[in-house]
């Protein structure tokens, strides 16, 4: 067992034997090893069932809006899982004074379909550094470059610990600076590629929800994307344009780049693509440095008396 | 000859709705392909109207407000200025042409800039004739 997992259980069980915590949120392993699955842990006796490996991958976020009607909550948080909490603290739908920020310095999350393919079968374990992959299964070792086969995510990310902590597993690593690379080519592809490679896209999606559902900046009781026009038609182009639209819209300004939305797309739709190009347009037209990282006032929220203006032309 | 575009104009009601009144009522010659809705203010004219506007068959946008300082409430524009660059921009990244929406001050006393929008963002859209996209395959 792992230093940092030892630790996380400890602090774990010390919340719920407090009295004040009501959950813990984590990881468990789940069925096959590649696959741990978010987790409440209810009482300290529960706390033993807790992992951190590379495989947790999902976002862990969005669970406090749940947990909290219950109580307290003490989390297990990543760089990304952090800028969820300062999402939902800035947008009121949490109060930080009920959380217990338990931080972790995150190296990468393993995309489990992609190790899977490269070994041939469900590894077991992995180890992920800054310069490569180890997969793991049994006997048998393989090394493969991080742009393998970690969740595209990670790849791009610049934040690997929290910046809000109550306590740390370990020590934090530096932030860094988006470059929004995959949004500049995109926009160098001539607009009648960039239509068909959006509408081939859009025409795939199922209309699940999921990327909403997950989304820490897309927590609204009342939702845009409930309305039954947008729910009953999901078979037109346009009605998937619509829906597209909306909800990258909805969250310009507010999102944090946590990429939770595109890792829980079943029909793997590039939606980080949609949040960043929103991203590197507020960095560029408005001069705010790093965007996704919430601040006191939102982009959309304020203006500036010499915010640009170029309408007729090409505004790119 | 070719159909005249179709042209969906939000203007506001106390700037650029009045300015197209000025322009008819000092008989001031500009295209009719333009549809213009009344809103209450540029600040009021969610970007989702815009989508809808497109996806019912127009092929330009065009949202018109009081020019900065101007806005009966104060501040309406701005905030709007804000959200149509990044929307306008989001547009093309889609694959729109840019020529397709345009944000524009225009107050009550200038019927004459009024038809004269409307003039050039017709020649734009005769230009670049009917918009498919956001409702069909490529
Ligand atoms: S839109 Fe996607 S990347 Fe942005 S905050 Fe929501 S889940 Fe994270
Ligand atoms: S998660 Fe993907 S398939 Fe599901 S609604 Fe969102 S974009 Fe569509």
């Amino acid at each position: 067992m792992t230093d940092r997992q030892a630790a996380l259980r400890d602090i774990a069980a010390g919340l719920l034997g407090g009295g004040q915590f009501a959950t813990f949120i984590g990881f468990r392993a789940g069925l096959d090893p590649s696959r741990p699955v978010p987790h409440f842990v209810r009482d300290a006796s529960g706390a033993g069932a807790l992992v951190i490996n590379p495989f947790c991958g999902a976002g862990l976020a969005r669970h406090v809006l749940e947990a909290l009607e219950d109580g307290p909550v003490g989390i297990l948080t990543r760089g990304c899982d952090g800028l969820g909490l300062e999402r939902l603290i800035a947008d009121g739908r949490v109060a930080r004074e009920r959380l217990h920020i338990v931080a972790v310095a995150c190296r990468g999350a393993v995309d489990p379909a992609r190790a899977r393919a490269i070994l041939g079968r469900i590894p077991e374990r992995a180890e992920v550094d800054a310069q490569a992959v180890t997969l793991i299964a049994g006997e048998e070792r393989r090394s493969v470059p991080r742009d393998s086969c970690l969740l595209s995510r990670c790849l791009n990310c610049v934040d690997p610990s929290p910046r809000l902590a109550d306590s740390w597993l370990d020590e934090p690593l530096p932030a860094g600076v988006r470059d929004f690379k995959a949004v500049s080519h995109m926009e160098q592809q001539p607009p009648e590629a960039r239509y068909a490679f959006w509408a081939r896209q859009f025409r795939r999606c199922i209309r699940c929800y999921a990327c909403r559902n997950v989304c820490p900046a897309c927590s609204c009781r009342s939702c845009s994307l409930d309305d039954p026009e947008l729910q009953e038609r999901a078979t037109s182009l346009a009605d998937q344009f619509g829906f597209q639209f909306t909800r990258a819209y909805h969250v310009a300004g507010r999102c944090v780049a946590c990429g939770e939305c595109q890792r829980a797309c079943p029909m793997s739709i590039p939606l980080s693509l949609l949040n960043e190009k929103f991203l590197k347009d507020i960095r560029d037209s408005f001069g705010i440095a790093d965007p996704h990282r919430p601040s006191a006032v939102e982009p959309l929220a304020c203006y500036r008396p010499d915010d640009p203006e170029s309408w007729r032309g090409d505004a790119r | 000859m070719t159909a005249q575009p179709k042209l969906v104009g939000f203007a506001c009601r106390w700037c650029s709705y009045a300015g197209a009144d000025l322009a008819g009522t000092s008989r001031l010659e500009y295209p009719a392909s333009v549809h213009l809705i009344r809103v209450p203010c540029s600040g009021r004219v969610d970007p989702t109207f815009v989508i809808r506007a497109f996806q019912r068959g127009a092929d330009g946008v065009l949202v018109a407000g009081c020019h900065p300082g101007d806005c009966h409430y104060a501040s309406g524009n701005l905030f709007a200025r804000r959200r149509f660059a990044l929307v306008k921009r989001f547009l093309e990244y889609l694959g729109l042409e840019p020529e397709r929406f345009r944000l524009e001050w225009i107050s009550a006393a200038e019927g004459r800039r009024f038809a004269e929008v409307i003039r050039e963002m017709t020649a734009d859209l005769e230009r670049l004739g009917p918009n498919r996209k956001l409702r069909e395959d490529p």
